[in-house]
């Protein structure tokens, strides 16, 4: 790149020449610039560390429902706040855990935030699936109900507005298929509105042109943005060839320093994973978001459930982690994520649905029951690694958390 | 404004062209005011940057250049008697925003029983009479957006007091004075802190700064002459705050609002005094011509004032393709709670540029015309302090 030669003042110029032209063109188009400023993240004040706070804990708290917004194909969008009218800290792209109580049962599905953060509200976008346990119960939620989460959580996120230096700026392209549209929405709606030299391209396939979601919205986006956000519709099955087609009409796709975010069913990305391999994409350019991983079995947490359970079929854990060991006590039913963290152990972990490997564990007494499919690699499986989140001790275990180099 | 040929011209086109055109025009008649050279060289960059390319709403950041010199005096003269007083009143009048502001307190913006504007602030009849009628939740949502657009305005004109503030304690020539600037600095950094938080947490909203008062600041930072920051920060950004603050400190029933105004004007009344004491004898030294382009400068920049105030964000985020934009700016020149406003902003910045001698009868006619002559009559800053101005207030309240 011509702009990696020049001397810093020089970029700095040009950029600065570049916004103003920007300016110009915009307004001989008849369109101003927007008038407010959205408010990103900011180092704690006292009203803000409550936030933050609950963002970094793990605890399930109660949002109340502020409002329902029909979206199409049946997807319905949650309008949630915070009982304080506090703003939502997470990143664009994480997901919210929302447990539903199915007939006595708790039930956890996890889906995206679609707004941007730092926002008194959060925006969950629900697919209802049909004869699915949990969806239509929350496409039945109204304005006033109380729904409860846990999170954020995942790691399919683009970094802090305040690690991106305009004359370096982000260039994004964003790959969703469905309803794998909600995190792609957050991240281009806040990289859009703080990063102003940004620039995001968006390709987005639908079974039918009747099933895009926040098809409005996105146009909004585009009008408002002008060339920094381009927008591709692909109607039909996102097939490898398709998807070659897409990226073609994209110039993004082709900047050696373009990042790639894919989302939506596991065959869709497939087939765009090995377009963009055969553009010869590197590995580490692309993030992907695994959101289908299956229904999730149920978890001992309501306090039935609980009572029931603190007797013999509770099972003895240890968990290292640096040095130090943590001892609790797995329910049944209880992952060993759950109960070390109810016992306090820091351990780390991200999606919380077998798909990121960031609660990656090593057993060293016992074992431990991983559902399938997951993300565990076999040399991984063949050197006793189980995945925290996804894992239940089958009788009394100790684990440890082996740090890596350079390791998630 | 412009004749009514170019109006007949531009009503042809669609309303979102007609708005720019009424933009571009409104920029070219600001600019076409200046009569002397001198003054259009220092203000017409800046001009251009900020109602032409809108620099300060480009996104972050705004990059602006400065010229002026640093002064230093390794003697450490004690230079100016009154100077040092308002250095000692500085220090005891500091104030710690966490502890002396109640944060506690909850904002709900459409409390009827603490509206932070009064009612009868927007004149919704004259809105009605333009064709836009709201009902009572937009009524309180636009009223909500006005009052969060003018302490967004208040806190971008902060930010800039806080670098003139900063630009001047290391130009001025007083010793004393660069005491003193040190605690205005101080003094700048934590207002903008309380609005920001005040926005941040409370009212949940930020509007972009307005072109006009980019303008002032862009030139305030560019322009190399100390003397000129003064004029223009001491003397007409935070002259014109105090007046602002004023009024919203009497009209608001927000008491959280009330309390982080009473502190700020108290602040702030020292702020004023400090140009006053600093221009008055230095416009006695110059010569007629410096001091004539000091005098155009100053009406210019009223003039760049008078226009900050009209709301045109609040307009973009509501009415935009909805109402012609030269509708809005009568409406809102005429709206009672906005008149108000610049009734008492003038009221306080008139007779301080009259107190430095910049009001003089060449000039008149011109301010007479704009109708900013009405204002002269008021005490200058350095005959009302900080207590005298809230006393003042209570009084009228």
């Amino acid at each position: 790149m011509l702009a990696e030669r020049l001397p810093r003042s020089w970029n700095v110029a040009l950029e600065q020449l570049r916004r103003d032209v920007n300016v110009l063109r915009r307004r001989a188009a008849g369109h101003g610039l927007p008038p407010l400023v959205t408010r990103g993240r900011r180092p704690a004040t006292p009203d803000q560390e409550r936030t933050q706070e609950r963002s970094r804990s793990t605890q399930v708290r109660e949002l109340a429902i502020a409002g329902v917004v029909p979206e199409a194909a049946g997807a319905v969008t949650l309008v949630l706040r915070e009982h304080d009218g506090g703003a939502f800290d997470f990143r664009p792209g994480q997901f919210f855990t929302v447990l539903t109580d199915v007939g006595g049962e708790v039930v956890t599905r996890n889906y995206s935030a679609s707004n941007a953060p730092g926002e008194p509200e959060l925006h969950l976008t629900i697919k209802t699936k049909e004869g699915g346990r949990v969806s239509p119960l929350l496409a039945r939620l109204q304005r006033g109900d109380r729904l409860r989460v846990r999170g954020p959580f995942g790691s399919f996120v683009v970094d802090a507005t305040h690690d991106v230096d305009v004359h370096r700026p982000r260039r994004l392209v964003l790959v969703a298929g469905g309803a794998g549209i909600t995190p792609l929405a957050s991240i281009a709606r806040s990289v859009l509105a703080r990063e102003p030299t940004s620039e995001i391209a968006l390709v987005y396939a639908n079974r039918r042109a009747e099933d895009v979601i926040f098809g409005e919205a996105l146009e909004a986006l585009a009008r408002e943005h002008g060339h920094r956000l381009a927008l591709v519709h692909v109607t039909g099955r996102l097939d490898r060839t398709r998807s070659s087609h897409a990226l073609d009409a994209l110039p993004l796709a082709s900047h050696p320093h373009a990042r790639f975010f894919v989302c939506g069913p596991d065959g869709m990305r497939d087939e765009v994973l090995a377009a963009l391999a055969a553009r010869g994409v590197a590995e580490d350019r692309i993030a992907i978001e695994r959101f289908s991983i299956g229904p999730r079995p149920q978890v001992a947490t309501s306090s039935a459930a609980v009572a029931a359970a603190v007797g013999p079929g509770a099972r003895p854990v240890a968990i290292r982690v640096k040095d130090r060991t943590h001892r609790t006590t797995a329910l049944p039913g209880a992952t060993v994520l759950e109960a070390g963290l109810a016992a306090g152990a820091p351990m780390p972990f991200s999606c919380a649905v077998g798909g990121c490997g960031a609660c990656k564990v090593k057993v060293l007494e016992g074992s431990v029951e991983v559902e399938e499919p997951n993300c565990l690699t076999d040399a991984e499986r063949a050197a006793g690694f189980v995945l925290a989140c996804v894992g239940r001790p089958c009788g009394p275990c100790v684990v440890e958390v082996v740090d890596e180099p350079g390791g998630a | 404004m412009f004749g009514a040929d170019t109006k007949k011209l531009t009503s042809l086109l669609p309303l979102r062209m007609q708005n720019q055109m009424d933009a571009w025009l409104e920029s070219l008649q600001v600019l076409l005011e200046v009569r002397d050279p001198r003054v259009l060289r220092s203000l017409a960059p800046a001009g251009i940057r900020g109602l032409v390319l809108q620099r300060g709403k480009q996104g972050v950041p705004t990059q602006t250049r400065a010229h002026h010199s640093a002064h230093f005096d390794w003697s450490y003269p004690s230079d100016n008697p009154e100077m040092r007083a308002l250095y000692t009143r500085a220090k005891q009048g500091q104030w710690n925003s966490d502890t002396t502001l109640s944060w506690k307190t909850s904002v709900d913006p459409y409390d009827p029983a603490t509206p932070l504007l009064p009612d009868g602030f927007l004149d919704f009849e004259a809105l009605a009479r333009l064709g836009i009628k709201l009902d009572a939740k937009e009524k309180q949502r636009l009223v909500y957006s006005v009052a969060s657009w003018m302490l967004s305005q208040f806190l971008h004109g902060e930010q800039g007091a806080l670098f003139a503030a900063a630009q001047v304690t290391e130009a001025v020539q007083f010793f004393d004075g660069k005491l003193y600037g040190a605690t205005q600095v101080m003094d700048e950094g934590r207002h903008v802190e309380v609005f920001h938080r005040y926005l941040d947490t409370k009212l949940e909203k930020l509007y972009q700064v307005n072109d006009n008062l980019f303008v002032i600041i862009d030139a305030l930072m560019a322009d190399g002459r100390w003397d000129m920051k003064f004029l223009g920060m001491q003397i007409m950004v935070e002259g014109l705050a105090l007046g602002a603050f004023g009024t919203l400190y009497k009209q608001t029933k927000e008491p959280l609002l009330r309390e982080l105004l009473k502190y700020v004007i108290q602040d702030e009344a020292r702020h004023v005094h400090y140009g006053v004491l600093a221009l008055r004898d230095h416009m006695k030294l110059l010569s007629g011509s410096e001091k004539r382009e000091r005098e155009d400068w100053a009406f210019e920049v009223a003039l760049l004032m008078r226009n900050r105030f009209l709301a045109y964000e609040v307009y973009e985020e509501w009415f935009e393709g909805i109402l012609p934009r030269d509708k809005w700016r009568e409406f809102v020149t005429h709206t009672p709670g906005m008149h108000e406003f610049r009734q008492t902003m003038f009221s306080r910045l008139v007779p301080n540029l009259r107190e430095i001698g910049l009001i003089t009868p060449r000039l008149l006619p011109r301010y007479e015309k704009v109708g900013l002559l009405q204002y002269m009559g008021g005490l200058a800053a350095d005959r009302l302090d900080g207590d005298g101005l809230i006393a003042e207030l209570d009084r009228a309240a």
